[in-house]
């Protein structure tokens, strides 16, 4: 039933940290898009179409946060190899430190909405004046 | 893809595909599928649509034109994606251009001592008169489509806030607009008196009746026209009537022009804030005022301000109304 709005709300969230994985990840080891993209892979749904990497590296890159080279392979095609540069590492410090307080306050806002699961006393509740109008709904109030 | 990165360098486009096709080609050496058909079709679904992608390059190249500001830059990518659409309607339009050309003269064309040299004639004679049609017309759509097309790129459609752009936008619309003048005035009343003689010479060959030749409007410019029926030398009481009517009123209809869809329209799109009916209600307000004033005039080359303010206008409504909401990148 709000498989729709669960969709679209996880999309949300993986375009605003796509980001963040991929500049960790290229921050860890210098790497090519198809082993970034498979490495990406390797944590369920994190990615569902590798073609948007391709504009997300683009991205990046034109920021000045990551650079690009390219190498001959010994098993198979020429690879762009991308690397981080000291602005992509400046800025992925202070992303992850972001990441790190937002991540503390929600799980701190999902624990205590989840304490004991009860709705305060029946003298804390707000009397509605008037009955609740029901989305969608073409009675009257 | 290749085809909807044209606005890149040549270079950084050949880039980007030679990056798709090594990672298809390494998709293709990990597949474990026995068909190399499905392996190719697998690890094309998992790429995804490369318009899209492709647009979101190109969106980003522009957000980076922009924020450099290079003039250059901004001119290359601007006529590059122009120039496909321009084309096509050049090539569209004189073809109908040219089939209508031959309808207006089909009586006498297709006499039986009407020779191939003299049809040609005709029909190159023509041209001049086209070309002022084709010029305005074809570069409103072509800008329109740019625009369009700007304003499909989904993340970065910020180009379309350039002000390096619009001022562009605005020259090429200055030169058509200038271009067209002078051919209408000076090249098309030529070209229409050579028509009138070829056309006359053809009726003779064919021992057709002529009637005594008198010089028609169209084969004199519109400042001699004007002069003309100044001094009274036309005696056509509907041209007077026109004449008039544009003295009057096409100074204060200019102003309107300006002002209720030139200048509305371009507030408007730059203060990104426009409501669909709203604007539709103005259009729909001052449409017919625009076909008043076009039908009363005594000469085209009195379109000036049409092809100035009316390019800019098209394609602004164009962009406005082909114009996508943003949508979430499909992570």
């Amino acid at each position: 039933m709000h498989s729709k709005e669960l969709k679209k709300w996880i999309a949300q969230i993986r375009k605003g940290s796509l980001d963040l994985c991929i500049l960790a990840l290229i921050n860890k080891q210098t790497q090519y898009s198809f082993e970034l993209i498979q490495n990406l892979k390797k944590i369920d749904d994190l990615i569902v179409t590798e073609g948007t990497i391709y504009p997300l590296l683009n991205r990046l890159q034109s920021a000045g946060l990551i650079q690009s080279f390219w190498a001959e392979s010994t098993s198979g095609p020429p690879r762009k190899y991308y690397s981080m540069t000291d602005k992509g590492k400046e800025l992925l410090e202070q992303m992850i430190g972001e990441w790190n307080k937002f991540s503390r306050a929600l799980d701190q806002i999902l624990e205590w909405s989840q304490v004991d699961g009860s709705e305060g006393t029946e003298n804390d509740q707000p009397i509605p004046i008037q009955v609740e109008k029901q989305p969608h709904s073409s009675s009257k109030v | 893809m290749r085809n909807n990165l044209t606005a890149l360098p040549k270079s950084e486009r050949n880039e980007i595909i030679r990056e798709v096709q090594g990672h298809i080609e390494d998709h293709l050496l990990q597949s474990q599928s026995n068909s190399a058909i499905h392996a190719v079709r697998e690890v094309l679904n998992q790429l995804g649509d490369p318009v899209e992608y492709a647009n979101q390059i190109v969106a980003i190249n522009y957000g980076e034109l922009v924020e450099k500001g290079d003039w250059k830059a901004h001119s290359q990518s601007f006529f590059k994606e122009m120039s496909l659409p321009f084309g096509l309607a050049v090539l569209i339009e004189f073809i109908l251009m040219m089939a209508n050309t031959l309808g207006l003269h089909r009586e006498t064309l297709f006499l039986s001592n009407t020779s191939l040299g003299d049809t040609l004639t005709v029909l190159l004679l023509s041209i001049p008169a086209i070309i002022v049609i084709i010029i305005p017309t074809a570069s409103s759509i072509s800008i329109g489509v740019v625009f369009a097309r700007f304003l499909n790129l989904k993340e970065n459609p910020q180009i379309l806030h350039s002000p390096k752009l619009w001022i562009q936008v605005t020259l090429v619309g200055l030169c058509a607009t200038i271009l067209t003048f002078s051919i209408n005035e000076i090249v098309v009343p030529f070209s229409n008196h050579q028509t009138v003689k070829t056309v006359r010479q053809i009726l003779e060959k064919n021992n057709m009746e002529l009637l005594p030749y008198k010089q028609s409007p169209r084969e004199i410019s519109s400042w001699k026209l004007y002069s003309a029926l100044e001094k009274g030398q036309y005696k056509d009481k509907e041209l007077e009537a026109r004449k008039d009517l544009h003295y009057k009123f096409s100074l204060p209809l200019m102003g309107l022009l300006f002002a209720f869809i030139g200048a509305f329209s371009g507030i408007i799109a730059a203060t990104n804030f426009f409501n669909h009916l709203l604007l539709y209600i103005i259009f729909a307000g001052v449409g017919p005022v625009i076909l008043f004033y076009l039908f009363f005039m005594t000469s085209a080359s009195a379109w000036l301000p049409v092809y100035v303010f009316g390019g800019f206008d098209i394609a602004l409504l164009f962009t406005l109304f082909t114009a996508k909401p943003y949508t979430t990148l499909d992570y």
